[in-house]
């Protein structure tokens, strides 16, 4: 494993002093094909510090690094670039970084190079732009060479265009014209050369170029040129089958002109322009006669006034406010009387759009225009401008045709609005009406009390106006008046003095909103008024107060009615034991209360089907049973399958227990399975299929789909009885693998068997244990039902109480511990000598049986020990949470987050070591350490014995001592073709003294001495770092370790192993 | 005159009138006088372009052509604008006969976003006003030209994403205005940190990524790939670099980031009051990326002069919780605007409304005011996708940058993304 991710801890110490002689190789020793081939197995990096690394270490490979993963591109018809593209992207982008400057040469010599080799077009296009992007001086004459190549010519342009630092060579090109001139001109244009030279040559071009040049040139001379080309590009803009590229050039140039003080041929030019026919073409000469000609600003935008072109008189004001200097708003809004109406709209949208506050006085008369656009555009400017004039103006609308805009540019005012309104609640009537409303939504509590005396005004609407006002500017502190004045009200002013009672305390505490509601009530005759006031407060004692008068029986349904607003999670358990009090239209009321409490809960899905369950046990209307099984559909359980199959038979409520049916088998695949799932789909099935509408079609073929492909094996019902003293619960059969849900309840304690092993206490106080760790911490109520979920498989299980995680891929054991577990066996439930414990609702959904490895006869013979038989790790130790047995082989997973590699639990120090490898994706890496020991390298101490996929593309520039098979870095094996991926291969390692054999499928791939390949030398005998005997050059200081474990090496997913059996051969002497 | 149409019949009166719309005098109450009716054309009618959204025709604004190098696209838009509306359009394989097109006062640019800025230049120089889908542009030196184009003819820009103005913000389950307002209250206080994430729908990363190891295919009949690519570099056709799929690479777009990343990050400029800012970093967590294919990537962060902060939270169906939010020293926001601050609603009731904003783009271009989303605030927002683009790219994981100059600072590298070459004869 080690040898190509180099996690060598302890290496990467001894080796800290580089060996200058070994130039090719870095700190590490890696020879520069080893850094290529390490760096390339780990891209796309997938974490910035593993991308920084890598791409470090292979653009410190230079030239020679860069060129191997250029060698390695093949036609894209051919094979998979992704992997050297990733690579060679990364070296450029990182060498163009100023602290790697100095890998930069490198990088472009080995670009350079590869590129002259390479023969694939999409790959050079590929190379060029990657030089294009690293590219300095020194490579002009590279991109030049490529802009004759008919399929890079374009690529050459570009990174012609790019490169910094060649502005010479493009000149000499131009002279020398050896290339396309629209290429070259395209390539000036980009750069905006300007050296004096340049414009002379793009003229001389001009002539006799063809259709498709001259547009290039065009473009080059507005970027280039100067004064010199002004005829030919004005001439072009009249004239140009396409003009407006060129006239675009020609204002181009006139900008660029003006940047360097030709001013005033270019206002010249300018006024010209604005006779031209198009508006959008006069737009452009007046902004290079206001932007370039200030002095005379306001007589450009004064004649534009006067057009009447819409579009021109804009294009002046937005010049004017992006060239002019402040004063020019005033000088303007001075010439509104004269301008046209349409123009004055103009003018005061602009005055708005730039928040012109020194011209409120023509806004403000504006604003009562007769005209709307006017009118219109003036009450927005007003509104966005702010300030007390505006807000005058826009008070002063409240009572007429354009209340409503005006109320709107109120409410976005700029600036404070509240002194305005309450002015205007003593308006007339309808500007009353208006303020009222603008009092309530900016919540200006300083008109309260003006608003209080217009509850009584002679004029029905502002009386209206002002109850419907009330709730928003109430404070606490008016709680007292709006009891009394809510004790008092009639009709529907009761309502909204109450809602206004409610706002005024509703964001106090829960706690003194109690308090002083409560202390109301006290005096009161009409306690019902105040039940919503003790909801909003929801309180425990608010709770209780209302409980009191729905138990009297006096007021109950206006009680309950505030009791369904309470916002408090304890409500859910007191509206359960209401809902069992109820009946009818109540029952439901509070159920569809206690459903949405749930619903907005954080109460984890277990939770939920367990408060569900409940709520239909107690059988409301079909209606908010449909809600809870609809609810059931979002907890995705089996629990919650079941329970919504069991309402499949009620015409009521058939179609949504068919939806959730489906929702959760369509979700949980895991639950997909078995005739119990199978029949209820077929019923679901029948159910839509009657429904005869578009979706539940859909439904239909949906479940038709579902059922093409259920599997055989499902959870299926299983009877239990309740568990006494001396009568315990067991299954009629025994498991091997399987899943199971149980919902248990007692308020004693129990222990439940797995396997006919002691592995679960159940107790009605600490919940539920796993006898093995009892740490994980989930307390039930005695009184309830609890949901228990167990997983076994293998030698691991898991266990989930109420959707709590209790234990995760633990390892099961037997009782006592040394005793070796029990293959399959029973599931038990038994109290001790008191104790009871009711069950119900157990399904079992079992598991495939795990295949196991037998030994043939002749092993047997032979004294072959099986180490692992498809089904339990106990012959092993250390990683025991990252290989898991499944499917009867040894799986790497990296779902638990464990460390470190698996061990033999014996040591070995001659033997016959046989077992099935099989790679499950490309490139995979793996090892079997020998003679090793726990947590050590075993590549160096003791030997490892290399598990690779040496013919993936990655493993390229691989040296033959680091092939499958290999004792690693000590002898060369054979090389393996291990044909498609997924194929299960034979391997046997055999250790005798120093004699290693390994056979592949029955070919001896490697049969060597360890001592002779080293002659003897397994550290270098100069006591450097540099090992000349062994062929890696490294030191193996235990190679020759007499004995010690076998292991497996490494943990990146992808293999797998089976069948592992060893011989000792050390017994047998 | 050629472009005139408007103006030629407001001159010439009614004796054009009848023969071009007659319906339309007859026409009730709602009708559009003819010299105010505008005309559109389409050009991308594959995607985005056909949906229900965008291919429109009304009394406002008439559809008259369409343009596209598939012939297959073409076939259907004519075929769709028939059945729908009764209109027979134009129709153009090159966008600049379609922008040429006196008939047409408005083009509707909806093709993949290598075109964005030279269509909306070209449109532009021909006296065009301009519907541009996002993402604005590709890099951003196009947005600093489509401006400079823009702002030379003064054509009004509508660029689309309609975030900052209508619809429920993606991040945070509310539409931008609330949010606005309670920002622009300081009920948060400042600086203020801006979180959108996957747990409010925020997926984009999952989709739209490209495909590596392309195997090269024959091009389709009636399909001018050497048009479509225009100013992209050429490669070997392949189909999933085209329709719908092109967003997968970075010479056409940027994956999900550049693709829907504007429509995150433009309401958050706007509501933080930056759209005439930019960030002075952004700083980027994510898997190395291929040169060719966009991959997918975990957290993009912006910062601003400030200390405001834009956080990109790509963790998609992965991340749980509260992840979606906007935090400031004195509260934070959450989706459905749940707030820290008690009795938030009545307290920001006190405040005024922010600034109306101009939302009618028909009405923008009869007054020839700015869009509310227009070439300068959108090409601002776009430029916070395009450095996300930029630092993803070059696998950089940071990039500090010059707001005022629109420059990456000491990364030439970076700078080159800023101002990339085209293919050919295409500049802008």
């Amino acid at each position: 494993m080690k040898k190509y991710f180099s996690f060598i801890s302890l290496l990467i110490c001894l080796l800290a002093f580089s060996n200058p002689i070994l130039a090719q190789v870095d700190n590490r020793q890696r020879a520069i094909s080893t850094i290529v081939a390490d760096g390339l197995a780990q891209l796309p990096a997938q974490k910035p510090d593993v991308y920084n690394k890598v791409i470090g270490e292979l653009a410190g490979t230079g030239t020679e690094g860069i060129q191997m993963i250029i060698n390695m591109l093949t036609p894209a018809d051919k094979g998979k670039n992704a992997t050297f593209e990733y690579a060679i992207n990364g070296i450029v982008n990182s060498v163009t970084l100023k602290e790697n400057a100095g890998l930069k040469d490198a990088i472009r010599k080995g670009l350079t190079e590869g590129l002259a080799k390479c023969t694939d077009n999409a790959n050079r296009a590929f190379l060029l732009s990657q030089l294009q992007k690293c590219a300095t001086a020194d490579d002009a004459a590279t991109f030049t060479k490529y802009l004759s190549d008919s399929y890079l010519s374009d690529f050459a342009s570009m990174a012609l265009m790019s490169t910094p630092g060649i502005d010479n060579q493009i000149i000499d090109l131009m002279k020398s014209g050896v290339a396309p001139k629209n290429m070259l001109a395209s390539i000036a244009s980009f750069r905006k050369l300007n050296a004096p030279e340049i414009e002379p040559i793009l003229l001389s071009w001009v002539k006799g170029a063809d259709e498709e040049t001259l547009p290039a040139i065009y473009d080059a001379l507005a970027n280039c040129g100067g004064v010199k080309s002004l005829n030919v590009l004005k001439v072009a803009a009249q004239n140009a089958t396409y003009p407006s590229n060129a006239m675009d050039a020609y204002l181009g140039l006139l900008n660029n002109m003006a940047k360097v003080g030709q001013t005033k041929k270019v206002l010249k030019e300018a006024k010209a322009l604005l006779k031209n026919d198009n508006s959008y073409i006069q737009n452009a000469g007046l902004q290079l006669l206001m932007k370039n000609d200030k002095a005379n600003i306001l007589s450009y935008l004064s004649s534009a006034l006067a057009s009447d072109n819409k579009d021109f008189r804009n294009a002046a004001l937005d010049n004017a406010a992006r060239f002019a200097d402040k004063g020019i708003f005033d000088l303007v809004a001075n010439k509104i009387p004269s301008l046209s109406v349409d123009a004055q709209a103009d003018v005061i949208r602009w005055l708005g759009n730039n928040h012109v506050s020194s011209q409120m006085d023509v806004i403000s008369n504006a604003v009562s225009s007769s005209d709307d656009n006017i009118a219109n555009a003036a009450i927005r400017a007003a509104g966005v401008i702010g300030g007390q004039k505006a807000l005058n103006a826009l008070i002063g609308q409240l009572g007429g045709k354009r209340a409503n805009l005006a109320s709107a540019a109120l409410q976005s005012f700029n600036g404070k609005i509240n002194d305005g309104v309450l002015n205007a609640l003593n308006g007339n009537a309808e500007t009353q009406v208006e303020a009222l409303k603008l009092a309530s939504t900016r919540r200006m509590y300083n008109a309260y009390d003006k608003v209080t005396s217009l509850l009584n005004a002679s004029n029905m609407q502002v009386r209206n106006a002002a109850y419907d006002a009330l709730a928003g500017v109430v404070k606490a502190e008016n709680f007292d008046t709006l009891c009394q004045l809510m004790e008092s009200a009639t009709g529907n002013q009761t309502e909204k003095v109450q809602t206004a009672a409610m706002n005024a305390i509703k964001n106090l505490p829960a706690d003194q909103q109690y308090n002083m509601v409560s202390k109301v009530m006290e005096k009161t005759s009409k306690a019902s008024l105040y039940y919503p006031l003790l909801g909003q407060a929801g309180n425990t004692d608010a709770i209780y107060k209302i409980l009191l008068a729905y138990n009297s029986a006096y007021n109950k349904s206006a009680a309950l009615q505030s009791l369904l607003k309470v916002d408090n999670p304890e409500m859910i358990d007191i509206l359960y034991s209401l809902a069992q009090k109820e009946s009818g239209q109540t029952k439901d009321d509070i159920l569809n209360r206690f459903f949405s409490l749930i619903q907005s809960s954080n109460k984890n899905n277990s939770e939920k089907y367990s408060l569900f369950s409940r709520a239909l046990a107690l059988n409301p209307s079909t209606t908010v049973q449909n809600k809870l099984i609809n609810g059931l559909a979002s907890t995705r359980s089996l629990p919650a399958l079941m329970l919504a199959s069991k309402y499949l038979d009620n015409n009521g409520t058939a179609v949504q227990a068919a939806t959730t049916v489906k929702e959760i088998l369509s979700k949980n695949n895991e639950l997909l399975g078995g005739s119990t799932a199978k029949n209820m789909l077929t019923k679901a099935q029948s159910i839509f299929r009657a429904q005869q509408n578009a979706d539940a079609g859909y439904a239909v073929d949906e479940i038709t789909g579902m059922l093409n492909k259920i599997p055989e094996n499902g959870y299926e019902p299983v009877a239990v009885n309740a568990v006494a003293p001396g009568k315990p619960f067991k299954t009629a059969k025994q498991y091997e693998n399987f899943e199971m849900y149980m919902d248990w309840k007692t308020a004693d304690d129990a222990t439940m068997n797995l396997r006919s092993m002691p592995e679960l206490c159940l107790s009605g106080t600490k919940g539920v244990q796993f006898l093995h760790d009892k740490s994980a911490e989930n307390e039930v109520n005695p009184d309830e039902w609890n949901t228990l979920y167990v997983k076994v498989l293998n030698d691991r299980v898991f266990v989930e109480s109420n959707g709590v995680k209790i234990v995760e891929n633990a390892i099961i054991k037997n009782s006592p511990e040394s005793k070796p577990i029990n293959v399959k066996g029973f599931i038990e439930i038994a109290t001790g000598k008191k104790g009871h414990v009711d069950l119900r609702n157990l399904y079992i959904r079992e598991l495939p049986t795990t295949p196991v490895f037998t030994l043939s006869d002749e092993e047997k013979k032979a004294g072959f020990e099986i180490l692992f038989d498809g089904r339990s790790l106990e012959k092993w130790q250390g990683n025991l949470t990252d290989y898991v047995p499944e499917d009867g082989n040894i799986h790497v997973s990296a779902n638990y987050g464990g460390t470190g590699n698996l061990y033999t639990k014996k040591k070995y120090s001659d033997f016959v070591y046989r077992f099935e490898f099989c790679f499950g994706v490309e490139g995979v890496n793996n090892g079997i350490g020998i003679r090793t020991n726990i947590g050590s390298d075993a590549a160096y101490d003791g030997m490892e014995i290399q598990v690779l996929d040496h013919d993936a593309p990655i493993y390229k520039n691989l040296r033959p001592y680091q092939q499958h098979g290999s004792v690693y870095g000590i002898i060369v094996p054979k090389h393996v073709d291990f044909g498609p991926i997924n194929t299960w291969h034979k391997e046997e390692i055999r250790a005798v003294g120093d004699h290693i054999t390994v056979t592949v499928d029955g070919v001896v791939i490697l049969d060597g001495n360890i001592r002779e390949a080293c002659q003897g030398h397994n550290v270098a005998p100069d006591g450097s770092n540099n090992n000349p005997y062994t062929v890696d050059h490294l030191n193996h200081p235990g190679l020759f370790n007499k004995d010690g474990y076998i292991s497996f090496c490494g943990h990146g997913a992808g293999v797998k192993f089976r069948n592992v059996r060893i011989l000792d051969l050390s017994k047998k002497k | 005159m050629a472009t005139n149409r408007r103006t030629f019949l407001k001159t010439l009166g009614g004796l054009g009138l009848f023969t071009i719309v007659p319906r339309r005098v007859l026409g009730g109450n709602n009708h559009v006088a003819p010299s105010d009716q505008l005309t559109k054309g389409i050009i991308g009618v594959g995607g985005i372009g056909k949906s229900s959204y965008h291919f429109t025709s009304d009394e406002k604004c008439r559809l008259v052509a369409v343009c596209d190098v598939d012939e297959n696209h073409l076939k259907q838009a004519v075929d769709m604008a028939k059945s729908k509306f009764n209109e027979s359009v134009q129709t153009y394989h090159d966008f600049r006969d379609l922008i040429k097109d006196p008939n047409v006062d408005v083009v509707h640019i909806a093709t993949p976003p290598h075109w964005h800025a030279l269509m909306a230049i070209e449109a532009a120089k021909a006296g065009k006003d301009i519907w541009c889908e996002k993402p604005m542009t590709r890099t951003i030196g196009e947005g600093k030209r489509v401006i400079e184009a823009v702002n030379r003819y003064k054509r009004i820009f509508r660029l689309n994403t309609w975030f900052r103005f209508t619809d429920t913000f993606y991040g945070l389950g509310t539409t931008v205005q609330p949010l606005k307002k309670l920002v622009d209250s300081g009920l948060l206080g400042w600086p203020l940190k801006v979180v959108v994430s996957g747990t409010t729908g925020f997926t984009w990363k999952f989709f739209w990524v490209g495909q590596e190891n392309l195997e090269p295919q024959p091009v389709p009949k009636g399909f001018d790939y050497d048009m479509w690519l225009g100013p992209a570099p050429f490669k070997p056709y392949h189909v999933h670099r085209t329709h719908q799929t092109f967003r997968g690479y970075w010479d056409y777009d940027g994956g999900g980031l550049t693709d829907m990343g504007q429509h995150y990050l433009d309401p958050v400029q706007y509501l933080l009051g930056k759209d005439k800012e930019l960030p002075i970093k952004v700083e980027v967590d994510a898997p190395q990326q291929h040169p060719d294919a966009v991959g997918i990537w975990h957290k993009i962060t912006y910062t601003y002069a400030d200390g405001c902060q834009i956080i990109l939270e790509g963790e998609g169906f992965e991340s749980k919780g509260d992840t979606a939010y906007i935090e400031g020293p004195k509260g934070k926001v959450y989706k459905g605007f749940r707030c820290t601050i008690p009795d938030i609603m009545n307290k920001l009731a006190e405040y005024p409304d922010p600034e109306p904003q101009r939302t009618d783009f028909i009405e923008c271009i009869h007054t020839r005011q700015k869009f509310a989303l227009n070439e300068e605030n959108g090409h601002r927002s776009c430029t916070l996708v395009n450095m996300g683009a930029v630092a993803l790219r070059l696998g950089r994981q940071v990039l500090n940058f010059d707001p005022v100059n629109q420059l990456f600072i000491g990364d030439d590298a970076a700078n080159a993304l800023v101002d990339q070459p085209m293919r050919g004869p295409w500049k802008i």
